[in-house]
């Protein structure tokens, strides 16, 4: 078999690049961010319309109104009229609460560990820009 | 039946019907089945532009950004999928978003695409160019699953990409991601 070049990503478009994140799950796609600053951009651009649209911000209010809103049937439609997200359905809503679990647990973990040893929970909470 | 790792070259096809004559970036000539070559949204846009006259000729639509070698495993694709799959219904915009969190890549396209990533980028590649996106989409997803595995200093040295962010940038996006890292909670913890 001849040795073919090794197409570089590079190579690839926008769009094709766009297909391919969007295949990766949530979590993944956020640690990809970290891989050179045109993922990044490409990622963050991706991440800003995510489908999820409450849980796509960096906005820790936003989260965690967007995740209490999911954790009932009733609240995942009232989250979907509310436009902080799409997705509707039983199958997808759970998918939604195992992501935004980890990133609550992580905020809210920090949010106590800045607390605890320092004054800086203000400029976190101001950082985000949100109060809990 | 035919199987994913066979690649067959004879493009002379037997039965009756039109013929769509196409040509690669060589100049190699293949003749297709109709219905195999519309599988294409751009041979099915430039046959419909030509009133659907060029089969009967001699014309030849010149596909001069897709190798032979690589049009060659396209075109076992095209000829699986046009025995096999159904005509399916668009979806709603939810459905695939579903589809993509649930649905896995068949057996027979996962033996397909189980070839070196720089072909799968290929056929990536010629599949967007044809505008064939059931195909596009495989790969994609199949490139997504490869990246699943991997660290991030993997991915670049798998691309070689060039880690371009200063120390501080770094270290904030570090910041900005740094859940990623957390071990997800089981589903129905308490938070």
């Amino acid at each position: 078999m001849p040795v073919l070049p090794m197409l570089r990503w590079d190579d690839l478009n926008y769009d094709i690049i766009w297909d391919i994140f969007k295949h990766l799950p949530t979590l993944q796609q956020e640690a990809c961010q970290r891989v050179s600053s045109a993922w990044n951009s490409i990622l963050r651009d991706y991440l800003s319309k995510s489908f999820v649209i409450g849980l796509g911000s960096r906005d820790l209010a936003k989260w965690k109104l967007t995740f209490d809103l999911l954790q009932t049937p009733c609240g995942t439609r009232k989250a979907a009229r509310e436009g902080r997200t799409r997705m509707v359905t039983e199958k997808t809503r759970c998918v939604i609460i195992d992501f935004a679990n980890v990133k609550l647990t992580h905020c809210e973990d920090t949010l106590r560990a800045s607390e605890r040893s320092s004054n800086t929970a203000d400029h976190l909470v101001q950082s985000s820009g949100s109060s809990l | 039946m035919s199987t994913a790792a066979s690649s067959s070259t004879s493009e002379t096809i037997a039965e009756p019907g039109l013929k769509i004559k196409v040509s690669t970036k060589e100049g190699e000539v293949f003749e297709l089945d109709e219905k195999v070559a519309k599988m294409s949204q751009v041979i099915r846009g430039i046959l419909e532009d030509l009133g659907e006259q060029n089969g009967g000729d001699d014309s030849v639509l010149p596909l001069t950004q897709v190798e032979t070698r690589i049009f060659r495993k396209i075109l076992v694709w095209l000829k699986y999928h046009a025995g096999h799959d159904k005509e399916e219904a668009p979806k709603a915009e939810e459905d695939e978003i579903i589809a993509r969190f649930c649905e896995e890549i068949p057996e027979w396209d996962q033996k397909f695409l189980n070839v070196d990533q720089a072909v799968i980028l290929e056929i990536m590649l010629a599949a967007d160019y044809l505008d064939i996106k059931k195909l596009r989409g495989l790969c994609c997803k199949t490139v997504a699953n490869i990246l699943k595995t991997k660290t991030v200093e993997q991915i670049r040295e798998m691309y070689g990409i060039e880690n371009d962010f200063t120390p501080e940038e770094e270290e904030e996006i570090r910041k900005q991601t740094a859940w990623c890292e957390d071990e997800p909670p089981r589903q129905g913890s308490n938070h």
